[in-house]
This record gives structure tokens, sequence and C-alpha cells, in this order.
């Protein structure tokens, strides 16, 4: 990811996702075709709008699919800002596939751990990812963000935060009183 | 200037008067900042703080609110491609770019400047011209809100991208998701699949966030360790423009700002939306709108000048009709009654102090707002020091929070399932502000297409037989093509000088 793609690689890209694209496309306008339309209503139905959206959408598909096979390139060139593998001894940050599961086990975590506790824990986790080791960064950072941010939406701006089941849920409130 | 307005301008310069205004201008700008917070939150947050105060002062504090509120969003927007409020979704797009290029100082200078100045055109514009305008504003109808929101559409085709289809694409998408949900006009269920969170629509705050600072965050992850977002921006220092660089935006400042005024004098039209045509009005008359989209000072002071003009023109048809020109000015309907007051045409009969304190106060806070910001950025700025790894997990905790706060767990899943796909997107070529221009204008674009059908007699031919409409539809169309047809006619001509040699 995030990697400079050669010439063929986009253009199957492209071809593969104008395809989908159009199949989509056309399964959402038949999707759009079942919306009912009510009878006190004129005018145009709740599908009409959808229906015309979908159908250009899937002629866009079908135009960057054929025009993938017609060797244009349409996918704009990787920034070479980004592209920082050429450089010599580099090494990324970190693996966006890795931290999106992380970002999705965060956020199935929320409602059971709580704000606090699942925050923490996701911080920890994403920074020792990021190949952070110094204790500071790694431990007293995420407990102490986590810890302004509770105080701030839940003293400043009344805006409650997930509280966590059972135990966890017994461990947030004490914070909250 | 009349003399009541300068006796207005006197009260607020006092202790008693500036007070107020300086609480109000701060709290715009932090909840501007804080991505899921906005002017709304901020005015409601503060509102019961106003009770034991004087209406006057306690107007001028909330409008303060949402003054400073509408450029706090740019901040967050130009440094960390984080826009704080709507409003600053378009300043996202060349503003960050800018800070890429090492002129972050450069960018939020332009930034502010253009913000005071913009809003201060508004305001003038609001006190010299309030209830003429909002006659005018009334005679806007469904077909011209719907050629509006085509006439903003029309640029994605020129937007950030070197493929036309693809941000055709993009927007198309933006429109789409647009459509999820209850179908405001018929009560109809749209591609919620059965599920309850989609039923109120696709929550547009958090799906912007997720598309730009989300998805940053996931492309700079693959960059080399231990850099910051920008050490050498550490010492940005705010620099505004020049004064032959406004000499030479003293055409596009003007016409920004009378945009902003005349969007926000429209019901139902928000900063947002005057950011959108703002821009896509400035790119087409530049004289390069190949460079727009690719960190331009031009990209920023088009919108911020619009975005804050239009908070004065939403206030034209508040206080002379008592009609919300945006929904902001919609909760400070509730701060007027609050205090005893009904804004409308008698407003300006039975309290014209009141009047003329909130007039002197927004032009008070716009300065303020310039003024101020220099605390705010310096804060703000510090943070570009710390490691990225530690500010990009920083950053998506906030922005989880926010999204929490406004609209519960949900919303957080928005955030994601949009980053995740602006992630991609971003990778495969596709540019991501079609999608956001598409979501704003989106709702909007249809519910007065299909309100303009019910209404005309002549089907679609009926958009033109109104001439503002007229106008507006063919403006787009040409708008739309011209990116496509130059492009044929260079390739063309690339052809016809190959054959020649």
């Amino acid at each position: 990811m995030g990697r400079a793609s050669l010439g063929g690689d986009e253009m199957n890209t492209d071809r593969m996702i104008g395809t989908s694209l159009a199949l989509l496309s056309a399964l959402l306008i038949a999707v759009a075709q079942r919306i009912p339309r009510m009878s006190f209503t004129r005018g145009p139905s709740a599908g009409f709008w959808p229906t015309v959206i979908l159908t250009m959408m899937s002629i866009c598909g079908i135009a960057l699919a054929l025009s993938a096979d017609k060797g244009k390139q349409t996918h704009a060139p990787a920034s070479s800002k980004g592209d920082l593998r050429t450089q010599k001894g580099a090494l990324p940050l970190g693996s966006p596939g890795v931290c999106i599961i992380l970002l999705l086990l965060y956020l199935a975590s929320l409602q059971v751990l709580g704000f606090l506790l699942a925050t923490v824990v996701f911080q920890v986790l994403y920074l020792y990812i990021l190949r952070v080791r110094r204790a500071g960064p790694l431990l007293f950072t995420p407990v102490l963000v986590t810890i302004a941010l509770f105080f701030f939406f839940t003293r400043v701006v009344y805006a409650p935060l997930p509280r966590g089941m059972g135990i966890f849920r017994t461990l947030s409130m004490l914070l909250y009183q | 200037m009349s003399s009541p307005f300068l006796t207005a301008l006197m009260s607020i310069c006092r202790l008693s008067g500036l007070l107020p205004l300086l609480v109000g201008t701060m709290a715009g700008l932090i909840v501007g900042v804080v991505p899921g917070l906005g002017s709304i939150q901020g005015i409601v947050l503060l509102l019961p703080l106003t009770y034991a105060m004087d209406p006057d002062k306690a107007l001028v504090m909330l409008t303060a609110i949402y003054c400073a509120s509408v450029f706090g969003g740019s901040i967050t927007a130009i440094l960390f491609r984080i826009p704080g409020t709507e409003s600053s979704v378009m300043t996202t797009i060349d503003g960050y770019e800018l800070t890429q290029k090492g002129y972050a100082g450069k960018a939020i200078g332009t930034a502010m400047l253009c913000s005071g100045i913009g809003g201060i055109i508004g305001v003038l514009i609001l006190q010299l011209l309030a209830p003429q305008l909002a006659q005018i504003a009334l005679k806007f109808g469904p077909p011209e809100y719907f050629a509006l929101c085509v006439l903003g559409l029309s640029c994605v085709s020129s937007v950030g991208t070197q493929s036309q289809l693809k941000a055709v694409i993009s927007a198309l998408l933006g429109l789409f998701l647009a459509t999820i949900g209850i179908d405001p006009i018929s009560g109809a269920d749209r591609f919620t699949f059965g599920l309850n969170l989609l039923k109120s629509g696709v929550p547009f705050t958090p799906a912007i966030i997720g598309l730009f600072a989300i998805s940053e965050i996931l492309k700079q992850i693959d960059k080399p360790a231990g850099r910051t977002v920008g050490s050498q921006y550490a010492r940005v220092k705010v620099q505004f423009l020049t004064l032959a660089e406004l000499v030479r935006m003293k055409w596009l400042i003007l016409r920004s700002s009378l945009i902003g005024t005349w969007i926000g004098i429209l019901p139902g039209v928000g900063a947002s939306t005057a950011a959108v045509i703002a821009y896509n009005q400035e790119m087409r008359l530049s004289k390069d709108p190949s460079k727009w989209g690719t960190g331009i000072l031009e990209g920023v002071a088009a919108p911020e000048t619009s975005n804050n003009a239009s908070v004065g023109g939403a206030m034209v048809p508040l206080l002379s009709l008592g009609i919300p020109g945006s929904s902001t000015a919609a909760v400070l309907i509730g701060a007027f009654l609050i205090h005893g007051l009904r804004p409308g045409p008698l407003l300006f009969m039975t309290n014209p102090d009141v009047v003329y304190s909130i007039f002197a106060g927004m032009y008070m806070a716009n300065i303020l707002m310039v003024l101020l910001s220099f605390v705010i950025v310096r804060l703000v700025v510090r943070i570009l020091a710390v490691p990225y790894s530690t500010l990009s997990s920083v950053i998506i905790v906030i922005c989880v929070s926010g999204a929490i706060v406004l609209g519960g767990f949900s919303n957080v899943w928005t955030l994601i399932v949009f980053g995740i796909v602006g992630f991609f997107m971003s990778n495969y070529g596709f540019p991501l502000s079609p999608v956001v221009i598409a979501l704003v204008l989106g709702p909007m674009l249809e519910a007065n297409l299909r309100r303009a059908l019910v209404m005309s007699q002549h089907g679609f031919l009926g958009f033109f037989t109104r001439p503002i409409t007229a106008v507006l539809l063919i403006a787009s169309f040409l708008y739309f093509i011209a990116p496509i047809l130059n492009r044929w006619r260079r390739r063309r001509m690339g052809k016809e000088t190959t054959t020649e040699a």
C-alpha cells in the first residue's frame, strides 16, 4: 500500500474498480426500484434520484474499465513525496493494514471495556506497532491523553462516553462520580 | 455610521462589554478547533452563562462564538487535514497541501486575515442592507436552490486530480451516500437495509473527519519512523499576506465575501455551502484552474473569506424577518427568546440598541478573532513537534471522542469506515474533495429538485423558464465541460503537432 504502481498494475486496478462499480451500481439500481412510492406524494418518487445517480455511476464505471483496456492511464501518478521506500535505509512507520485491524478492534472493545480502558489499550498497542519503545511515550502519554479527554468531554462538554460492561463499567463509574 | 452604532461600539469597548466578547471569541476558536464541536455546541454550552447578563452583552458573546468558530476549524484543517468544522472542509484541500510544502504559517495567516476581512464585509452588508436583501432572498425558490447546488457541483471535474472521470465517480459516490436514510419528502427508507443506524442518513461530520483525517493518518504511517508531521514546521510562524499579495487577491476577496454573504442570507444554506461555491467560482475565474488543489494561497483565501462572510449573511434574515439563515442562527433565535427578544422587523424599532450592539460586536469579534488566533495557533503548532506516531494516536482518539459526542457510537463506525474508504480511494487515485462537496450539496440538491418538479407544470423545462435558474444551470454546464474540452483540445493539438513533425 502506498507503493508507486507500474502502469500495468494501474490499468488492471482501474479495470477491476470500473467493473465492480458498474456491477454494484446495477445491483443498487435494482434496490432503488423497489423503494416504495408513497401515494400521497406528487412528483418524482424516493427512488428517482438514487436511480439517476446510480445509472451515471454505472456508466462511469464502464467508462473507467474501458479506458483501462485502451491503455489510457487514468490513475494519478503516485506522489513522489509519499514513496519513501526508495530512500535508502528508510523504514515505514507502520503498516496501514495492521492499524486498520487495530482500529476495528478498538471500536469493538469500546462498548465492552469502556472508553477509558479501551482508549489506553488502543494507544499503547498502536504506538507499539509503530515501533515506539520508550516508556514515557508508550505508557504515560496514552494514560494522560485519555484522562484529559475524559475530563474535557464529561466535565466540560457534559457528553457521556462509553462506560463499558460488567466489571469495566464499575471501574469506569468510579471516575464518573 | 449612525450615533446609535457608535454608542454601541463604545459600550462594547468598555470592560463590561469587552469581557463577554473576549470569552465568546476564545470559546468560538476553541470549539472550532476541536473536531466534533462547532458553533452550535459552543452557543449551547455558554447559553446558561448569559442568563444573568444584559441581552445585548449576551447576544454579543453568542454571536462572537459563531464568528470565531467558523474560522477556528481552519487551523486544524490546514495543519492536520482535520476540518474542525464543516465550513473549513474546502480550506483543507489547499491548506494542507501548503503545510506539506512548508508554508503552514503563510496558509494560517492567509486564513486569519481573509476570515477577518470576509467577516467584516459580511457584517457591513448586514448593517447597511439587511431588510432589502432579505426580501430578495425570499424570491429564491426550489429551482434556484437546485441550480445553485448544481453550480457548486460543477467544479468537481477540476478539483485536485488528473483524472476527471475519477473525480466524477467520487462526486457520484458522495451524491449516492447523501441519499441513504429516510427520504425527507416521502418518508421511505432508502438503502438502510434494515439498519437503524442508517435511518438518519450518513452523518456528515464524522464522515468528513474520517475521509480526511483518518485516511491521512493511514497514509502517513506508511512513511519512515520517527518523523514528525513537520519537524520543519515546529517553528511555524504566522505570516499574513503581503500588501502585494493582498492587492493581487483583492477581487478574489471581494467576490468571495459577496458570494459568502449572499449564500448566508439564503435560509437553510450555511457556511460550508458558501465555501464550496466561492472555491468553485474563484477556481473558474483564475488564470490557471489546474493549480487549485495543489496548494495555493487563493485556495485558502476564497473559502475562508466566504465562510466568514456567510455569518453576517445568516444574520440578515434572522434579524430582519426572524427566519434563521443557518442552523447556528436557528439556535441563536432561542437565545433571543430567552432574553425576551423576538427577532424580526420590529426588533429594529423596539430594541435598536441590541441590534447595533450585535453589529458592533460582530465587527469587534472578527478583529479579536485574528488577534486571539495567534495564541491558539502557537498552542496548536507546538503539537507539530510531537513525533507522528504519538500525534496520530492522539488525533485518532480525539476524532473518536468527537464522533461519540456528535451523535453516539454509530458515528464512530462512520468515522472509521470512511477513513478506510478514504485511504483506499486516495491510493487508487480517486480524489476525496468531490465526495465531500457532494455530501454537502447532495441533500439540498435532491430535495429542491423534487420540490421544483412538483411545482413545475413543464417538468424539467420549467427550470429554464426562471431566469436565475436558467443562467445558473447553463453556467454550471459550461463550467463542467470546460476542463474536459480543454483536455480534448490539448490532446488534439498534441496529435496535430506530432503529425506535422
